[in-house]
């Protein structure tokens, strides 16, 4: 499921997941681009990015 | 020439982590006794994943803390318990002879009533495997279960009951254990929400 165009839900429904860094998140609310952004760096297994994401966000290579 | 052994010629690599002096090392100055009022658990069969402990850990600090995240198998989920507060206690026992030590982690709680949903619960978890997750007022959490061992009920040692008198408790008090070879943190994500194919 698509929670932001950079990042899509991914392995659970949307609702509440406890973090340690920024407490329960409930994802069928809107949650702001930096946390997902932050959870997806720190390896969160329930994020992955949308294509626009991927373009976005990944890191470039070097090639 | 030395004749190859294939495996067995290996080496043995022993790992130890490097020490480091320990200090009075409090982030803020905080350092809060006693847990949250609440406590997060689930079936032991129902996880799907599990933390891994730390592989060759550098410090004695990475040898502290679990790696990963635990997830739930499809449809099913973590669920909260609301503790009354200054009743919940995480308590870390070593036990075991010489070159035999190793921990019991026991979790103490009391939960106010006694509805259908505790009775129920305790029910269904007196000869369960369970896993719990145990945030404490410092923003640590400890796991309560692992691939091969689960968290199980224990006993009620303050009782479950309607108390005596008009001012007393009624509730259940609850202590759920966990026999582990290591203590370890816990800092990945609690799936409160169900957990999808």
């Amino acid at each position: 499921m698509v929670i932001h165009k950079y990042f899509r839900l991914k392995g659970i429904e949307p609702g509440r997941v406890v973090t340690k860094k920024f407490g329960v998140l409930d994802f069928r609310e809107k949650i702001a681009l930096e946390i997902l952004k932050e959870l997806y760096k720190s390896g969160f297994p329930y994020l992955e990015l949308t294509n626009e994401g991927a373009k976005r966000l990944a890191p470039k290579s070097n090639s | 020439m030395p004749r190859s052994g294939g495996a067995i010629s290996q080496p043995l690599k022993l790992y130890k982590v490097d020490l480091t002096d320990i200090l009075k090392d409090l982030k803020d100055g905080e350092n809060m006794g006693g847990l949250p009022q609440k406590v997060y658990f689930g079936y032991h069969a129902d996880v799907a994943g599990w933390p891994t402990k730390p592989v060759a850990p550098v410090s004695i600090a990475e040898q502290a803390v679990l790696v990963g995240d635990l997830t739930m198998k499809p449809g099913k989920r973590m669920f909260e318990m609301y503790i009354t507060d200054d009743t919940g206690e995480f308590k870390i026992e070593p036990v075991g002879e010489s070159d035999g030590k190793s921990f019991i982690a026991r979790l103490s709680t009391f939960h106010p009533g006694l509805n259908a949903n505790l009775l129920g619960f305790m029910n269904a978890a007196k000869n369960e495997n369970l896993v719990f997750i145990v945030p404490d007022n410092n923003g640590n959490m400890y796991l309560m279960g692992d691939q091969l061992r689960p968290a199980t009920y224990a006993g009620s040692p303050d009782g479950v009951g309607t108390a005596k008198e008009t001012a007393g408790r009624r509730g259940a008090s609850m202590e759920f254990t966990y026999k582990t070879s290591n203590i370890y943190l816990y800092e990945g994500s609690v799936p409160l929400a169900i957990a999808g194919p």
